[in-house]
């Protein structure tokens, strides 16, 4: 025994030692002075994601010499974040990253973050006038802060009406455009176990939606106040609750996701999120015909939610770093990239541009459920970017599940999660 | 006799309960695992699939450089093992037969440092590892890992109930502190040392957090980092994530299988003696 243990100690000595030099060459990405420029590029993307990911990366090394992308995953979007917060603090943070909106306002607070405006104005290398202004206004605006840029959208989706068109067709009916409408439809589908309107577990974004119709706001972005809990949010509240009460709209519940009970056709239609189509897709039984609509809208009041993913550049690294970082970025949103992105990923394009080429009007021909999300973005909002949000967003689902099970009163859940909410912002 | 063999047979009833409930996941991971996705959510549950997707297990290797991660995470285990088990031995044994000045504070200091949660030392440690340059090396996931201290009160407990005769005897005979710890006190520690070991090799093939945060190459990244490769944003393929976790649980189980013996008297032993 004790033999072995001296001879796999000394093994452990010398594979260290030799590990050493061999990852001391090629540590945290400094390059040497003559070589490219290799910059770093965290991100969440997984599966096929992260394999489009890497092709971009590739495309890009070949085109640029003197530059080489390395894209690293780094697990789920809060290990990502997680990671991020580290790596500032040790100094070490890649050269660029995806970052939901939520998080930027704390990168900025600690000011690691590069304010994209000497890029971007930048005559050589920045965007032109219509450059910038081809990108969708919905997503420019969830990347600025008081006029400067930190960031550029990325992967983004929107909610969208998903329906069974097979079993509308059935019944007769009209894809709803209206809740008025959908109301309608949801009550003449309920029935033979099939329940007509879903909605996911994470369904706080619609009812942001329907108080946004209603004329409300769900949280002040520059005090960081959360007004959800008034006439209007309540309002919102009941509609939701009313119909899943009256037996013809349900939560994924233990199903996780509604694409499962839609899949099957239990469910008539849900609102989810675009990003899920190719799931969707997969998760459909055989011989049911499906596809997505806009957002019902208030009587003709549109408004839905567009969230996530944006790229940055972080300031730790070299100014020439920062440069090549820039490059990559506006080769990610280019219009011939972001059309590619969107189509392999489901993601929204997000160039005008973009939408416009005869290959992506082809794409939406040969995939009519990707369009609804392409049609509402003059309809789309953000959700209020601030540090906290997403333990907000667990307070607000939690009281509407006690107010969905009448523990609480509408009034009385949604000011206990207003309260709950200010004193997690504090 | 009779009320005997009936207790006995209550007992045997209550085992097997107990033993089906255990097996229960592990059946439903193997059977999740040979599913089409449409009958993995499918309500009822579905425990035999209708059709046996084999290629489930196909699909989910070629998901992630697989390999790689199992050399990985087989390096990664083996050496913080023999690195905690070389540590925990010494400490142990100063602790439990040497008398040196402050040791009853230093030991309290160490069991102190027991109570600060893990998440919260996650950031430091970080901090730590990387103004040593050990990010993205094998060094930053072996190192930190080499010492526990649960490991060392354990055995210095262990330690403990060998008698004292022992070592006097050992010093008439001219035998160094080193030299006695060798030859008598690790051969007589071998069941709680066998037990260490296996909740290390457990505890470091199952770490996720740590091997993530401190790799940034694929190269150096092991198993557990792999099975993300399966969780998407609208939801996660349960087949193929059933199918790879398969594949990393069996050197586990195996393990235990011949192990078993050993992880049962290593508790039950120290347990008498203590």
């Amino acid at each position: 025994m004790k033999k072995v243990i001296a001879v796999l100690s000394l093994f452990l000595v010398l594979f260290l030692a030799a590990c050493n030099n061999s990852s001391g060459a090629n540590a945290n990405g400094d390059s040497d002075a003559n070589g490219p420029v290799e910059i770093e590029f965290w991100h969440a993307m997984s599966g096929p994601h992260e394999e489009a990911i890497k092709k971009f990366a590739d495309d890009f090394n070949s085109a640029h010499e003197d530059i080489t992308i390395k894209p690293v995953n780094q697990g789920s979007y809060d290990d990502l974040q997680q990671k991020i917060m580290a790596a500032a603090k040790a100094g070490n943070l890649p050269d660029m990253a995806q970052a939901t909106t939520n998080v930027i306002p704390e990168y900025i607070d600690n000011k690691f973050i590069t304010s994209l405006n000497d890029f971007i104005e930048d005559p050589e290398i920045g965007l032109s006038e219509d450059e910038l202004n081809d990108y969708i206004e919905v997503f420019r605006d969830s990347s600025t802060w008081d006029d400067t840029y930190y960031s550029l959208p990325f992967s983004k989706s929107t909610r969208v009406l998903y329906y069974n068109q097979t079993l509308l067709e059935e019944n007769g009916l009209e894809v709803p455009k209206t809740w008025d409408e959908l109301q309608e439809v949801a009550k003449t589908v309920t029935k033979d176990g099939v329940v007509g309107m879903g909605f996911e577990n994470s369904y706080e974004a619609e009812f942001q939606g329907i108080l946004k119709q209603m004329g409300g706001t769900y949280m002040d972005e520059e005090t960081g106040e959360p007004q959800f809990a008034s006439k209007e949010g309540q309002e919102a509240m009941t509609f939701i609750k009313d119909m899943i009460d009256d037996g013809i709209a349900r939560t994924a519940g233990e199903d996780e996701y509604m694409s499962n009970p839609f899949g099957r056709g239990d469910v008539a239609m849900y609102i989810g999120s675009s990003a899920g189509i190719p799931h969707v897709d997969g998760a459909m039984e055989d011989g049911i015909e499906w596809s997505t609509a806009p957002i019902p809208t208030l009587d003709g009041q549109a408004a839905t939610t567009f969230a996530g993913n944006d790229v940055v550049i972080f300031n730790q690294s070299e100014e020439a770093e920062q440069k090549a970082a820039w490059e990559f970025m506006k080769y990610l949103t280019s219009p011939e990239v972001t059309s590619e992105w969107s189509m392999l990923s489901g993601y929204l394009p997000i160039r005008q541009s973009a939408l416009d080429t005869e290959e992506y009007q082809t794409f939406l021909e040969e995939n009519p459920a990707y369009k609804a999300g392409t049609e509402q973005f003059d309809a789309g909002f953000f959700i209020a970017r601030v540090p906290g949000g997403d333990a907000v967003r667990n307070i607000v689902l939690e009281e509407m599940d006690y107010i969905l099970q009448g523990m609480k009163s509408v009034e009385e859940g949604l000011t206990e999660a207003q309260d709950r909410a200010k004193a997690e912002l504090q | 006799m009779r009320k005997e063999a009936l207790s006995k047979g209550t007992i045997y009833v209550l085992l097997s309960l107990g033993a089906i409930l255990m097996l229960l996941p592990f059946v439903w991971m193997i059977s999740t695992s040979l599913k089409a996705p449409n009958e993995v959510m499918a309500m009822p549950p579905v425990w035999i699939p209708s059709e046996w997707q084999f290629e489930n297990y196909s699909s989910a290797s070629e998901a992630a450089p697989f390999g790689t991660y199992f050399f990985n995470s087989i390096i990664v285990t083996v050496l913080t093992t023999i690195g905690e088990l070389l540590t925990t031995i010494l400490a142990a044994y100063a602790f439990s037969r040497i008398n040196f000045h402050g040791k009853g504070v230093v030991f309290a200091v160490l069991l102190g440092t027991m109570m600060v949660p893990g998440e919260m030392l996650l950031i430091p440690n970080f901090v730590t590892v990387s103004n040593l340059g050990w990010i993205d090396s094998y060094e930053g996931l072996v190192i930190p890992w080499i010492a526990s201290i649960f490991s060392i009160f354990l055995l210095r407990q262990y330690f403990f109930s060998v008698p004292q005769e022992l070592s006097y005897a050992a010093k008439v005979d001219g035998c160094s502190d080193f030299k006695f710890l060798w030859y008598v006190m690790v051969p007589l520690a071998k069941p709680a040392l066998i037990t260490i070991a296996l909740l290390k090799i457990i505890g470091s093939w199952n770490a996720f957090l740590w091997p993530l945060i401190v790799t940034n190459s694929q190269e150096l990244r092991t198993l557990p980092v792999g099975l993300s490769a399966f969780t998407t944003e609208a939801g996660i393929k349960y087949e193929l994530l059933m199918a790879a976790s398969t594949m990393v649980i069996l050197p586990m189980l195996l393990l235990f299988f011949v192990m078993q013996k050993y992880v049962i008297s290593g508790v039950a032993r120290s347990g008498l003696k203590g």
